[in-house]
C-alpha cells in the first residue's frame, strides 16, 4: 500500500519534471526540491554534499536511480542536436545511473558519481577533510600523517575515500567486485582491503607507510583470533610484527600469507575435532571394557596354563623316562 | 539362530568324545588293574584331586584337563620310583605312607589349582595397566589439543559428540 503511494507520488513528480521543461525547454531543469542547470548536476552533488543536505541528496539519487535524467537528455537529443553541449555527456550520466544500481557498496552509489561527475572535487572522507586531496598520492600522503599521529586509528577507506580512489585509479575494480561480494568487517573483506591498499602504494607511493601499516595492524587484529590454533596465530603475529617494520603493505600480506593459514587453520581443526572425537570414543570404550577385558584374560589364562600343564607332562614323562631307564 | 543351533550340536559332539574316553579310561584301568596292580593303586591314589574335580563337574573342560595334566606330572615321577624299586605291593603301600610321594602326586594338582586361579588375574591385571596407560595418553592427547585449539575447541567437541 505505501509502496503503491510512493511509487504515484514519484510519477507525479516525474510528469511535473517533464511538464516544466515541456512549457520552458532552455529553463533550469525541476526536481522535487532541487533545480539545477544540464551541465551543473556535478557542482549540485558537490553542494549537496557540502551542506550534507539529505534532500538534495535523495532527489539526485533518484533523478540518477530512476533514469529521468537519461531519460531527459536522450528526448532533447533526439530534438534537437545542437544541445548537446548543454548537457554531460551520455555516457558519464550513463556511468552514474550504474554506479547507482550499486549504491550500498563502496566505491559505488551517490559519491562515485560526484567524484566522477566533477573530477576537481577534492576527496571528501573525513580522514583527508579540509586537506584538499585531488589525486592518489596526495591522498595516500595525507592518509599516512593522519594515521602515523593517531597510530593506525581512523578509517581510510569510508564511502568517500573508497569513491575517490575508484575514480581516480583505473585497474582497481576487480577489488571493488571483491568487496561487494563479502560483508563489511568479514576476513575476506579486511584482505581485500588491504590487498586495495597495498596495490595502492605500489602504483603511486613505493616507500614505506608506516602509518598505513599501523592501521594494517588495527584492521588484522580480529583476523588474527580468527585462527584458532594458538602456536600458528603466535607465527603468524611474529611474522607481521617483522614485515610491519617495512611499512611495505604488499609485504604485510606476503609474509602473513593469511588466506592460505586461515584455510589451513580450518583444516587443520577440522582433522584436530577429529581426532578428539576418536580419541574419545576410544577413551570411552577402554573405560567400559573390564568386562570384556576381564572375559579375555579368563581365556588366555586357560589357555596360557593348558600349554604350561602339556609342557609339565611331557617334560615330567621325558625326565622320569631318562632318569630311570638309565 | 545359527549360533544356537550349533550349539546343541557341540555339546552333542563332547558327549560322544567323553564317552570315547571314558572308554580308553575303563580299558587302560580294567588291563592295569590285571597286570600292574601296584601301579594303578599309586595312580588311583594320585589322581584324587583330579577325580575330585571331575565330579565337581565345574563344566570347565579345560581346567579338568590342566588338573589332570599337571597331577599326571607329578604322579609320573612316582610310578617311575616304584618301578625301580620293584613294583610290589609291599613297596606301593611303603610309598603310600611317605609324604613326600603325596606332596609330589598333590604338589602338581596344586599346581594347576594356583595357576588356573593365578593366571587370568596376571593377564587380567597387565591388560588393565595396558588400557590404562592408553586412557592417559587419549587423555594427554585431548589435553595437548585443547591447549593447542583453545576453549571454543570443548564446546564444538560437546557440539560434534552430541550431534551424532
Amino acid at each position: 500500500m505505501g509502496g503503491a503511494a510512493h511509487a504515484q507520488a514519484r510519477s507525479e513528480t516525474t510528469a511535473v519534471t517533464h511538464m516544466l521543461r515541456l512549457l520552458d525547454p532552455k529553463a533550469p531543469l525541476w526536481y522535487r526540491n532541487i533545480s539545477f542547470s544540464r551541465n551543473a548536476i556535478g557542482m549540485l552533488m558537490l553542494e549537496a554534499f557540502r551542506q550534507d543536505n539529505m534532500e538534495m541528496k535523495k532527489s539526485i539519487a533518484e533523478l540518477f536511480e530512476s533514469g529521468l535524467l537519461l531519460n531527459i537528455a536522450m528526448t532533447e537529443f533526439r530534438d534537437k542536436r545542437e544541445r548537446r553541449a548543454d548537457w554531460l555527456p551520455e555516457a558519464s550520466i550513463t556511468g552514474c545511473q550504474g554506479y547507482m544500481k550499486n549504491g550500498g557498496e563502496l566505491g559505488y552509489g551517490l559519491e562515485r558519481c560526484l567524484y566522477e561527475l566533477s573530477p576537481e572535487t577534492p576527496c571528501l572522507s573525513t580522514l583527508v577533510l579540509g586537506s584538499h586531496v585531488r589525486n592518489i598520492s596526495e591522498f595516500i600522503e595525507v592518509a599516512e600523517q593522519k594515521l602515523l599521529a593517531s597510530n593506525g586509528h581512523g578509517n581510510p577507506f569510508d564511502r568517500h575515500a573508497a569513491a575517490f580512489i575508484a575514480t581516480k585509479s583505473r585497474g582497481l575494480d576487480k577489488f571493488l567486485i571483491s568487496l561487494t561480494l563479502y560483508p563489511a568487517g568479514s576476513v575476506e573483506h579486511v584482505l581485500v582491503e588491504l590487498k586495495l591498499f597495498a596495490k595502492l602504494q605500489a602504483l603511486s607511493h613505493p616507500g614505506p607507510l608506516p602509518g598505513f601499516a599501523a592501521w594494517a595492524e588495527e584492521m588484522l587484529k580480529p583476523v588474527f583470533l580468527k585462527i584458532r590454533s594458538r602456536l600458528r596465530r603466535e607465527v603468524v603475529i611474529q611474522r607481521f610484527r617483522e614485515a610491519r617494520k617495512s611499512g611495505d603493505l604488499g609485504m604485510i600480506l606476503e609474509a602473513t600469507d593469511l588466506e592460505r593459514q586461515l584455510a589451513q587453520d580450518r583444516r587443520e581443526y577440522e582433522e584436530a575435532l577429529a581426532a578428539a572425537g576418536e580419541a574419545d570414543r576410544l577413551a570411552i570404550f577402554l573405560m567400559n571394557g573390564t568386562d570384556a577385558r576381564r572375559a579375555a584374560a579368563e581365556g588366555y589364562g586357560a589357555w596360557i596354563t593348558s600349554v604350561l600343564s602339556v609342557t609339565a607332562l611331557l617334560a615330567s614323562t621325558i625326565l622320569s623316562v631318562l632318569y630311570f631307564m638309565e | 539362530m545359527a549360533k544356537q543351533k550349533k550349539q546343541p550340536a557341540k555339546m552333542a559332539e563332547n558327549r560322544v568324545g567323553q564317552g570315547i574316553a571314558l572308554f580308553w579310561v575303563m580299558v587302560f584301568s580294567g588291563l592295569g588293574i590285571v597286570f600292574i596292580p601296584p601301579t594303578m593303586l599309586i595312580l588311583f591314589a594320585g589322581l584324587i584331586p583330579s577325580l575330585v574335580a571331575i565330579l565337581l563337574n565345574t563344566g570347565r573342560i579345560g581346567s579338568i584337563a590342566t588338573m589332570l595334566a599337571f597331577n599326571l606330572a607329578g604322579i609320573i615321577p612316582v610310578i617311575g620310583i616304584l618301578w625301580d624299586r620293584g613294583q610290589t605291593f609291599n613297596e606301593a603301600f611303603r610309598m603310600l605312607t611317605d609324604v613326600y610321594m603325596w606332596l609330589a602326586m598333590f604338589g602338581g594338582a596344586g599346581l594347576a589349582v594356583f595357576l588356573s586361579w593365578a593366571v587370568p588375574i596376571v593377564v587380567f591385571s597387565a591388560s588393565e595397566l595396558q588400557a590404562k596407560a592408553m586412557i592417559a595418553k587419549l587423555q594427554k592427547r585431548r589435553m595437548k589439543l585443547v591447549e593447542e585449539w583453545g576453549g571454543q575447541f570443548v564446546a564444538d567437541m560437546k557440539d560434534g559428540a552430541s550431534g551424532r
